[in-house]
């Protein structure tokens, strides 16, 4: 039997709405995204003498969060069986796309070239962006959570803000054009 | 003396607060004088308050509760309850498959499957790379990619080409193939041509005899699909298949690169 610390639980309390933010950006999917943020705390608390000084708290949780993720993906690709693991990934990514575009009808425009720029970038990029930009991580944390070096990071977010100008620009004739 | 170039690419840590007081102090007198950087300045502070109003969302108050319970002290449960039977219902025919599988094996030829399903995979990575980056692995997480092909092939493999200067290394991903599994690595080089190397855990194929091409000490199996360039060859009990659109010289060339990484 393993009693938590009530300290440990209010602190993994706190960041459950960041933590279910970003499952909700990486999964894309609501039931998905309470799984995981599930698994994120139940892990955390099986491994709380894991955590260790000279990284926080909210790095290592997203990092289990990120993980977590990864491993979920990785498992689901072995699995042959299940209507949707049957479609190419391109078929799928397309899919989810479009009903992500539906959604996004119902939120005001200017959020939603936003988040349509943010869902066009490669997973790392986006990862980086969110915790760096929305979810307030240091750039320090952020790398501590991707498991690359300080480096990496700045380029990522270098990197990513550029492409995301430029699907910014280039989503703003259409939508005037709709106006 | 801090350039345009250096500016620009300073700006999101500027932005951020995360620059040394010395760094800020130089930009500082750059942009003061630099009407481009100003403007670069501006659309970035733009789009800082743009990504502010990126979704956010927030946690069901019920799955709250739910985790608060489980947090709560209570006994650690030996199945958590994201385990629902679905994952029941998964594991159930997962473990029917792999007793239905051993049957399946002896009536198959291997490379008859093993082929053509590579050759589809290639295609469908060759559309990803041009559509979509990758996602799972990428070339920053290259490093941990035998690890991971272990894992998933369940046979220790300890080194993997990882790209080079002509051929760099775009990602990897885990496949099943047939009733195998295994991991698809996808290269391009600077034309944005893309190779594919899928590594299948299949310890009881054999590579035919006939149709061997001779690469300097090594001799692989060769086949054409369509305009696809496929190379065949085992590693222990791993099977090899090398998928490009490329000339014999190529071929033999990328052959080398790849199969002295492993």
């Amino acid at each position: 039997m393993i009693t938590p610390e009530p300290e440990f639980e209010r602190l993994v309390l706190e960041h459950l709405d960041g933590l279910y933010n970003l499952a909700r950006w990486l999964t894309r999917n609501m039931d998905e995204a309470q799984d995981l943020v599930q698994e994120t705390a139940l892990k955390a608390l099986k491994a709380r003498d894991q955590f260790r000084g000279g990284t926080t708290l909210t790095a290592w949780l997203y990092r289990i969060l990120r993980n977590s993720f990864i491993d979920r993906y990785w498992k689901r690709q072995r699995e042959p069986s299940g209507q949707d693991d049957d479609l190419p990934g391109v078929l799928r990514e397309l899919e989810q796309a479009l009903e992500e575009t539906e959604i996004e009808h119902l939120r005001p425009l200017v959020a939603a070239d936003i988040n349509r720029a943010l869902k066009a970038l490669p997973e790392q990029w986006r990862t980086t962006v969110l915790l760096a930009e929305v979810e307030g991580l240091t750039w320090e944390e952020v790398a501590e959570v991707m498991d690359c070096p300080l480096g990496t990071v700045q380029s990522r977010i270098f990197r990513a803000r550029r492409v995301l100008r430029q699907l910014l620009k280039d989503y703003a004739p259409e939508d005037k054009g709709g106006e | 003396m801090v350039t345009c170039h250096t500016c620009r690419e300073h700006i999101p840590g500027l932005l951020q607060g995360v620059l040394s007081p010395a760094l800020v102090a130089e930009l500082g007198s750059h942009l003061a004088g630099c009407e481009a950087c100003q403007t670069e300045l501006a659309e970035e502070q733009a789009l800082s308050r743009r990504l502010r109003e990126v979704a956010h969302y927030r946690l069901s108050a019920d799955l709250r509760a739910q985790i608060e319970g489980q947090l709560e002290g209570k006994t650690w449960m030996g199945i958590p309850t994201w385990v629902t039977w679905r994952w029941l219902a998964a594991a159930a025919v997962l473990l029917l498959a792999l007793a239905i599988s051993p049957l399946m094996l002896i009536r198959r030829d291997p490379l008859r499957t093993f082929i053509p399903e590579a050759t589809r995979k290639h295609r469908e990575m060759v559309v990803q790379h041009e559509l979509f980056a990758f996602p799972d692995v990428g070339p920053e997480g290259s490093a941990e990619l035998p690890r991971l092909v272990s894992e998933q092939l369940g046979l220790p493999v300890t080194s993997l080409f990882l790209g080079d200067s002509d051929l760099v290394f775009m990602g990897a991903r885990p496949l099943v193939a047939g009733d195998r599994k295994g991991v698809v690595i996808v290269y391009a080089d600077h034309y944005g041509w893309v190779s594919s190397l899928q590594c299948v855990s299949a310890p009881e194929i054999e590579v035919p005899k006939r149709n061997r091409l001779q690469v300097e000490a090594f001799h692989p199996y060769h086949t054409q699909v369509d305009s696809l360039q496929v190379l065949v060859w085992k590693q222990e009990e791993m099977a090899c298949f090398l998928v490009a659109q490329a000339s014999d010289q190529e071929l033999a060339d990328l052959f080398l690169k790849v199969r002295r990484g492993m």
